[in-house]
């Protein structure tokens, strides 16, 4: 997903659930902001390295894909855009070693979207917007790991499900792997990943095989996914983003109230009802950027003007704070290191250790790196 | 990272120091050694491949390309071994290849980082310019094995330090319950 629905298609989906319009730009700012938090800005702001939600092209070809260089990279993919599925999946006849890849493959209504959302309560707007990030994100990225993986990741004969005249045909889709190249809609011209049959290669990272397909919301096609046993995969955008909005009107719902929890599998779609043409028709409209639409949509459920996103909004306020985890920026890092804890945990206890090793706290005291008593602050701080 | 691999984590990190120390300080030796570690190197390579297809890539889409390469590292290793003489130049221009494509890479991160405002890129900058400056000397003297030694000695000396500081750093995600 991109900026049009993680900002704008956000900001309609809290301005539905109840949040005022100023409320709605922050909850938005912080689900778009999940995409611009690198190592790179948190250094520029002297912010908490742990705390990145994404990693920048040349970060990535920076990184290292040894072990603790994997562990972060699939603590940062698998914690924000990957949210891993099921991490007990059963398959016969597949390695240990596999199975542990295997478990990281992303799809929507898991266990870890409801602790995603839980989490998020009583934390405050920036939680709720990463939460809301996260859980679009499971819809849009599912059938890929946020791990580097060519068996699992790796990804083939793309055709795109395209109705003309009320009748559905077939496209080819072709791939450039030059990132300069311009992505043309209309031949079919898209640009993903180089192949690399190298297990760990950052090429094998989350859909980069696929390019940016999942992204767009008006895609439909069928693909032959490595960890699908030779059988193909349809994967309907308009359908998946339809979901993820409702999804998401319902969960920002559960944090407004403290007596509602989020459940999987549910969506308030009676909300959503008297705009469902409208999103449809953006979602189905082919283009590679809806800002325009979704931000026309959510100016016109609010009646109030949406500010266009800047990444370094709030990046003075943090650094000129006298209490920084107060500012907007210090609670979303802090809500990230949270997240990242807590994902790298559930994968942890379930025996596979591709997101490092998680020590609990209360168990154990304080054992692991020195940014993360950060939290432990936090914690103490809500207790008072 | 588990205990046990940080042992073995440090414990290859000090191998491979020692290794560098015996190709500097024995130049007659050195050149046959660095010869040695690399084509052993491709050797463990394509018996990784192998191991890795038949845990992992065999059940996978286009995993059989996995195997191939396997066999023909395997295969090219083996006949490496056997080889009497190896030209230099060539070794020399695969190892710079690899540390050209390294510099260049930290330049490109440099001005991506400068872009973004931060003013952390001076130590990534020094170890761009070190790289490709290196890659530029060794091109001048690529008929020498002594030069040979030592460019991969510095890569060498880079992954084993690289090794023993990931073995004693502390990764560990600390979780506090909610």
């Amino acid at each position: 997903m991109q900026m049009d629905f993680h900002y704008y298609a956000t900001y309609c989906a809290a301005y539905l659930a109840g949040y005022s319009h100023q409320d709605s730009q922050s909850i938005a700012y912080a689900a778009q902001f999940v995409d611009c938090c690198s190592r790179t800005f948190i250094k520029s702001v002297k912010g908490p390295s742990m705390a990145a939600t994404t990693q920048l092209s040349m970060e990535m070809a920076d990184a290292h894909t040894n072990v603790t260089g994997l562990q972060d990279i699939t603590r940062i993919w698998a914690s924000f855009h990957f949210l891993p599925f099921d991490l007990y999946a059963q398959l016969p006849d597949r390695s240990h070693r596999y199975m542990q890849k295997y478990r990281l493959i992303c799809n929507p209504n898991g266990r870890l979207v409801a602790d995603t959302v839980q989490l998020a309560k009583g934390r405050g707007l920036e939680a709720c917007g990463m939460a809301m990030h996260v859980l679009a994100d499971t819809w849009a990225h599912r059938y890929f790991a946020g791990t580097p993986s060519f068996v699992i990741n790796n990804a083939t004969h793309f055709v795109e499900l395209i109705t003309i005249d009320g009748e559905e045909q077939e496209r080819p889709i072709q791939f450039s792997h030059n990132p300069r190249t311009e992505e043309d809609v209309e031949k079919n011209r898209f640009v993903s990943s180089l192949y690399q049959n190298n297990e760990n290669s950052m090429m094998n990272l989350g859909h980069g095989r696929a390019g940016h397909l999942p992204d767009y919301s008006f895609m439909r096609y069928r693909f032959l996914p490595a960890w699908g046993n030779y059988k193909e995969i349809i994967k309907d955008n308009p359908d998946d983003y339809y979901h993820a909005f409702c999804q998401m009107v319902y969960a920002l719902k559960t944090l407004r109230d403290d007596h509602l929890n989020f459940e999987v599998e549910r969506y308030d779609y009676q909300a959503v009802e008297p705009y469902k043409e409208e999103i449809f028709r953006i979602l189905k409209k082919r283009q590679v950027n809806a800002c325009e639409d979704w931000k026309a949509l959510g100016q016109k459920m609010s009646g109030c003007l949406i500010d266009d996103f800047d990444i370094n909004r709030y990046a003075k306020e943090y650094m000129e704070a006298p209490v920084r985890h107060k500012s907007f920026l210090g609670r979303f890092f802090l809500a990230a290191m949270e997240q990242k804890s807590m994902v790298t945990r559930k994968i942890f206890e379930s025996g596979n250790l591709l997101a490092g090793i998680s020590i609990d706290y209360e168990k154990m005291g304080f054992k692991g790196m020195k940014e993360f008593k950060r939290l432990v602050k936090a914690k103490e701080s809500r207790k008072l | 990272m588990t205990r046990v691999k940080r042992w073995i984590y440090f414990i290859s990190g000090l191998l491979l120091l020692g290794i560098c120390v015996i190709i500097d300080a024995f130049p007659n030796i050195g050149y046959g050694l660095t010869l040695l570690l690399m084509v052993s190197s491709m050797m463990i390579r394509g018996l990784q491949n192998l191991f890795y297809y038949f845990t992992m890539a065999k059940y996978t889409v286009g995993g059989i390309v996995v195997l191939y390469k396997g066999i023909l590292f395997l295969d090219a290793s083996l006949f490496a071994f056997n080889l009497d003489d190896l030209p230099k130049e060539y070794v020399m221009l695969y190892l710079l290849a690899g540390m050209l494509a390294n510099g260049l890479i930290d330049l490109l991160r440099v001005r991506e980082v400068i872009q973004s405002g931060s003013r952390h890129w001076k130590y990534q900058l020094f170890t761009g310019a070190f790289k490709i400056l290196i890659s530029i000397v060794s091109v001048v003297f690529i008929h020498s094995g002594k030069i040979l030694s030592i460019v991969y000695t510095i890569g060498l000396a880079h992954t084993a330090i690289s090794r023993m500081v990931m073995a004693v750093r502390n990764t560990s995600i600390v979780y506090i319950k909610p």
